[in-house]
């Protein structure tokens, strides 16, 4: 049993291929357009494997927060693969990837950077989310900073992805990006 | 006859469409969710508003469209994609729908120019006859092109600032006329009488229009007419101005059929939804004996059975896209 994991909410597009739930094969590409590479890397991952699309059973999005055009696509990409192939779609979001890879003796926040700010969760020591994700922008982060353990760059623990309980079920209709931040017309 | 079904995509603004065309010109289905009530509370569409919405929908269009024609996306020949011009946020949902879409179900894919696919939506009802001349008259163009042959185009003039109907919106805007304003003022002047006078376009010698001037002039008369304390008769402007612009258009038309001995004139893009536009025009055409064809209301305006009849020429030339294409906000229909 395959399945496929996408990540888009970076400029590092991450492909994760998992059989029986662990970590099988991945093809990471830093890269300032994920909309020329990602399925195209999709094809990669299967040709090397030498494994067809229609032998996954679900597929994994990362659907935010972090590169707005970034998260849609892979929301995108990953609801017409579920649809298509009427296998099971599951979000997580990209804070939770991260706190997931981590291990900490004290409670600490997760931040993910973006041109303006940072997009944070605050979790506890046992990796439990606190409250709801929100937005700094870069003034309100390095008073932020002070007061708070921040871990921003974490190698990602693939193997852990289903070893939690943070992916959510999604259906393909009603996947939605995690934008948290507001547009200019929302405000 | 064989039957060839190309499954197309159109996600180039705010509307997302896909249809089901058979053989380039037989519209077997048609599914376009419009987003106009959303960006009509903020005054014009707002690029990251459609994006969303277009990623929220797009599979719900594609299943309403398979179910429309009672079809599977196994049954396609091909997929084909609206990639440029347009909002550059809007056409990746599309691209990159498209692409999953031929990469799962090994079909080519077939990336259209968002232009070409406006004149092509004039091959649905009616049939090209070359040589032929085209007009583009949109939102974001106003290009007068010849084409000799299928998908050979030679650019004869192109506006040089605002575009004709980003002229409408923008005098709709000074009026007070809420979005989207080019079909209201349309209405507007057909309830007025042309009474202010405004700059007429001048004969450059050029293909090229311009549309800037004119929205300056109707803006300057308005605040000066306020200054005056006399109101404004937006019926009466609305015809004035509707005149002015569309003279210009048949201006140059008709300097172009005097040049270029052509069998049609194609008029595409949304602003040919304009019956004002298409009296003139025909008006002109006569005195030819040229043809003027126009789109019904649904292939006028964006949608993605014009994509489908566009598409069909670069399937029978087996003229492929990669997996690794990209959208492209800029794009001449020439390249």
């Amino acid at each position: 049993m395959y399945s496929l994991l996408i990540d888009t909410h970076s400029n590092i597009l991450n492909i994760i291929l998992y059989k029986d739930k662990k970590f099988y094969a991945s093809i990471s590409r830093e890269t300032p357009s994920q909309s020329k590479l990602l399925v195209p890397l999709i094809q990669n991952i299967m040709d090397e494997q030498n494994i067809q699309i229609n032998e996954m059973s679900e597929v994994i999005v990362v659907n935010g927060p972090g590169s707005f055009t970034g998260v849609r696509l892979g929301v995108t990409v990953a609801k017409t693969i579920s649809y298509c192939l009427n296998i099971d779609i599951k979000s997580i979001s990209s804070l939770d990837l991260l706190a997931l890879s981590i291990e900490k003796e004290t409670n600490y926040s997760v931040a993910i950077k973006d041109p303006k700010g940072y997009y944070i969760g605050e979790y506890s020591k046992d990796g439990i989310l606190q409250n709801e994700y929100f937005y700094l922008n870069k003034d309100e982060f390095l008073t932020y900073e002070t007061k708070n353990e921040v871990i921003q760059d974490t190698q990602i623990s693939w193997n852990n992805v289903y070893k939690c309980n943070l992916l959510k079920i999604e259906d393909y209709y009603n996947i939605k990006p995690l934008y948290i931040k507001k547009i200019e017309v929302e405000k | 006859m064989s039957s060839i079904k190309i499954l197309a995509i159109e996600t180039s603004c705010d509307e997302t469409s896909i249809a089901i065309v058979e053989n380039g010109t037989n519209v077997l289905a048609l599914t376009t969710n419009t987003q106009i009530s959303t960006h009509a509370k903020y005054g014009g569409v707002v690029p990251e508003v459609a994006s969303r919405m277009h990623a929220e929908n797009i599979t719900i269009v594609l299943n309403e469209t398979l179910e429309k024609a009672d079809l599977k996306i196994e049954d396609m020949d091909a997929i084909a994609v609206t990639y440029g011009p347009g909002l550059l946020g809007s056409l990746l949902v599309g691209v990159n729908f498209a692409k999953t879409l031929a990469y799962i179900y090994k079909k080519p894919l077939l990336a259209v120019n968002h232009l070409i696919g406006h004149i092509y939506a004039n091959n649905i009802e009616n049939k090209l006859e070359f040589p032929l001349l085209t007009l583009i008259v949109s939102g974001g163009h106003t290009e007068l092109l010849y084409m000799s042959e299928d998908y050979n185009f030679k650019l004869l003039g192109e506006t040089l600032d605002d575009a004709i109907g980003e002229s409408y919106d923008k005098v709709a805007k000074v009026l007070g006329v809420p979005y989207p304003g080019g079909p209201i003022i349309e209405k507007l002047a057909k309830q007025g009488i042309d009474s202010y006078k405004l700059p007429l376009p001048v004969n450059d010698g050029t293909y090229n229009f311009s549309y800037s001037g004119l929205k300056s002039s109707v803006l300057n008369l308005v605040n000066k007419e306020k200054m005056h304390g006399r109101e404004i008769r937006k019926e009466d402007l609305a015809c004035s101005f509707q005149k002015v612009a569309i003279s210009e258009i048949c201006l140059k038309v008709n300097q172009a059929l005097q040049e270029y001995n052509v069998k049609q004139l194609v008029v595409a893009g949304g602003v040919s939804a304009n019956q004002y536009l298409k009296e003139e025009l025909v008006k002109v055409c006569q005195q030819y004996n040229t043809e003027v064809t126009i789109p019904s209301l649904i292939y006028c305006t964006d949608n993605a059975a014009m994509i489908g009849a566009a598409a069909y020429y670069l399937y029978q030339n087996k003229i492929y896209a990669n997996l690794d294409i990209d959208a492209c906000s800029y794009l001449n229909i020439c390249e």
